[in-house]
């Protein structure tokens, strides 16, 4: 088992501090930084692209999967109608590009799973007394404790701009 | 309870608040949270929701008794007949289909048009949304006459070595149908997502907490988290759109690609997409309308939300008045004797009432939302939307049925009556509906609580600057 970590939770009331603590403490050098709030705040999102990137794959794979058994299927079992011809693309558009939806949206959703790491039904933070309100109107802030981290340095300046600061171990 | 009654706020009038959302300045995130997500514990109005859940249960058993006939006796219980093979079950199966997507047009394409004001209708119109698809899908497999055999539809490896005929629309509207369902139900479920967390939260008994905790699956709303989670929401979203286009143009090729005269027409796919939309915002508008006084939330699904689904049915309206001018002019344009009939037929004949009903519903009625004040008002659209549904039944009824009573050989020609059974059908169909939605407003959350406090939020900056 992986040694627990140790980490400060601060409590914000509004984004704007959040937003500003953040800031101030990539300013300080703190590179293991979370936001938490009750709704997304795009200027915190880090540029992480992977989810469209599955999506693409999933769109992609979902039309030659398509595409592919339309045409088997019409060689396998080769049905003459009136002499049209056998494989006849333009009646093939609507499954492909249905399949293709479909199976876009399916890894979307799995890709948006495993980015986020769900379902995780119980994670330590739910144990910080500040984190229920997370979800409704508070914005979390959680300090990791890796260089420059000083325990008490830290949580003094933390002290200084939140409305409360719990101890968290991960 | 006292405090659940809408009249201690201020009262919801006419006011055009000079925002994107619609909603009152003041409301806090915490008053969202407790006017969406309380109503799971402490129900505003339950005598209201139990005549609902206890009309949905009699329609329901309705449903399941027509079934049962219909299973015991095969389709001859249906007033179905040659020439008029397609009746009711196709007539309802695209009624309710269409209804559906306009849950899809409120959610998705106003997400990406970044409209504010979405996000307190977008949660009961995919509701509705998956609802309506379920109620639709079911009338396929129905009119079967084999209904055991529906799985012959999907490809799979057989031992008879058929295939699904990929070259015939009703195949395509197979995959089109099941794609729409899970679509619909995995961008609900999305959307919903950091709802149940919050209700997780908020819940105080423990069967609640657990069933929020499960189906919140450990959300916490994380920076990292809602990135992902907005990529997600917006690709899907990108997604449900064209494929809006591609459901309801594959179901009107089942009748455009016919050679049936009245069917065989090129303005089917956009008049289908158009009168599809229009239904379902008809829908949206009377859901809308009702659940903001089942849930007491008037603060939240403002006059002014009403207004926007008065102009969005007037707007489509006028888009479907344009597929009835097109369908009746390119008849006559095309010098086709038997088209000439056919057109005749829709607009004289024995099934004429049902041309005209989709007239006056959907184009002269209609008319009445030009005024504000109509919009605005609850009962006044409520009572314009309902005429709409009407309206839009009768539309398809007039499409589908009366070219089929007027076949190619005059010989024959036959009128259609539907059957008791067939009607019991699709009363009890609404039952199908409302059971599933009446338990959803109780335990989901019906507004999407997070995004209106983004909306609020961003509001809020940018008044602060």
């Amino acid at each position: 088992m992986a040694e627990p970590r140790h980490g400060l939770l601060a409590e914000f009331a509004d984004a704007r501090a959040l937003m500003t603590a953040m800031g101030e403490a990539r300013a300080r050098g703190h590179r293991c930084l979370e936001a938490f709030s009750p709704f997304p705040l795009e200027e915190l999102e880090p540029a992480d692209r992977r989810v469209s990137y599955i999506a693409l794959g999933g769109g992609l794979f979902g039309a030659a999967l398509g595409l592919l058994m339309q045409v088997g299927g019409s060689l396998d079992y080769p049905l003459d109608i009136g002499g049209r011809p056998l494989l006849a693309w333009p009646s093939f558009i609507t499954v492909t590009f249905v399949l293709a939806v479909l199976f876009a949206v399916l890894a979307t959703v799995l890709g948006l799973l495993l980015c986020c790491r769900l379902p995780r039904l119980n994670h330590p933070l739910f144990d910080a007394e500040a984190f229920a309100r997370a979800s409704e109107d508070r914005f979390l802030l959680l300090v990791m404790d890796e260089p420059p981290f000083s325990r008490a340095d830290t949580a003094a300046w933390l002290a200084g701009r939140a409305l409360s600061v719990d101890e968290v171990t991960l | 309870m006292a405090e659940w009654r809408s009249s201690d706020l201020p009262p919801p009038g006419p006011i055009l608040h000079g925002t994107g959302h619609f909603l009152p300045r003041d409301l806090s995130d915490q008053e969202v949270s407790r006017r969406i997500l309380d109503v799971a514990h402490q129900f505003p109005r339950p005598r209201a929701w139990w005549c609902l859940f206890g009309l949905g249960g009699v329609l329901l058993g309705l449903y399941l008794l027509s079934v049962i006939v219909l299973f015991w006796n095969g389709v001859g219980v249906w007033g179905n007949n040659t020439p008029v093979n397609w009746a009711f079950d196709i007539l309802n199966y695209i009624w309710w289909l269409g209804i559906g997507h306009a849950g899809t047009f409120i959610s998705a394409l106003l997400l990406l048009l970044e409209r504010p004001w979405r996000n307190s209708l977008n949660r009961l119109a995919e509701l509705m949304t998956l609802m309506a698809v379920v109620c639709a899908g079911l009338y396929p497999i129905l009119h079967l006459g084999r209904p055991w055999l529906f799985y012959w539809t999907m490809p799979y490896p057989n031992s008879m070595g058929l295939w699904p005929q990929f070259k015939s629309p009703t195949a395509w509207d197979m995959f089109a149908v099941v794609t729409y369902l899970v679509v619909s139900a995995l961008f609900l479920y999305l959307g919903a997502l950091p709802d149940f967390a919050a209700a997780r939260d908020r819940a105080r008994r423990r069967g609640a907490q657990v069933a929020y905790g499960l189906l919140a699956l450990g959300w916490r709303g994380s920076n990292r988290q809602w990135g992902h989670w907005r990529r997600a929401y917006r690709a899907i979203a990108l997604l449900a759109v064209p494929l809006v286009f591609a459901v309801s143009s594959g179901y009107s090729f089942l009748m455009a690609l016919g050679d049936q005269a009245g069917w065989h027409s090129t303005v089917f796919p956009p008049y289908f997409v158009a009168g599809a939309v229009f239904s379902g915002f008809a829908l949206v508008s009377l859901i809308a309308i009702g659940l903001r006084w089942l849930l007491c939330i008037e603060a939240l699904i403002t006059p002014r939300h009403l207004d926007m689904l008065g102009r969005l049915l007037l707007a489509t309206g006028w888009m479907t008045a344009y597929g009835y001018f097109a369908d009746v002019f390119m008849a006559f344009y095309s010098g086709d004797r038997h088209e000439i009939d056919v057109t005749m037929a829709r607009l004289a004949g024995p099934t004429a009432w049902s041309f005209w009903l989709a007239i006056g519903c959907n184009v002269g009625l209609l008319q009445a939302l030009w005024w504000r004040r109509v919009r605005q008002s609850p009962r006044a659209l409520a009572a314009v939307a309902l005429a709409v549904l009407v309206g839009m039944w009768a539309e398809r009824f007039m499409l589908l049925i009366t070219p089929q009573t007027t076949d190619h050989l005059l010989s024959a020609w036959r009128g259609y009556t539907p059957s008791f059974w067939e009607i019991s059908l699709f009363i009890g169909s609404f039952g199908v509906f409302i059971v599933p939605f009446s338990l959803f407003i109780r335990f989901v959350p019906m507004v999407s609580a997070f995004e209106l406090k983004q909306v609020l939020h961003r509001e809020r900056e940018a008044r602060h600057g």
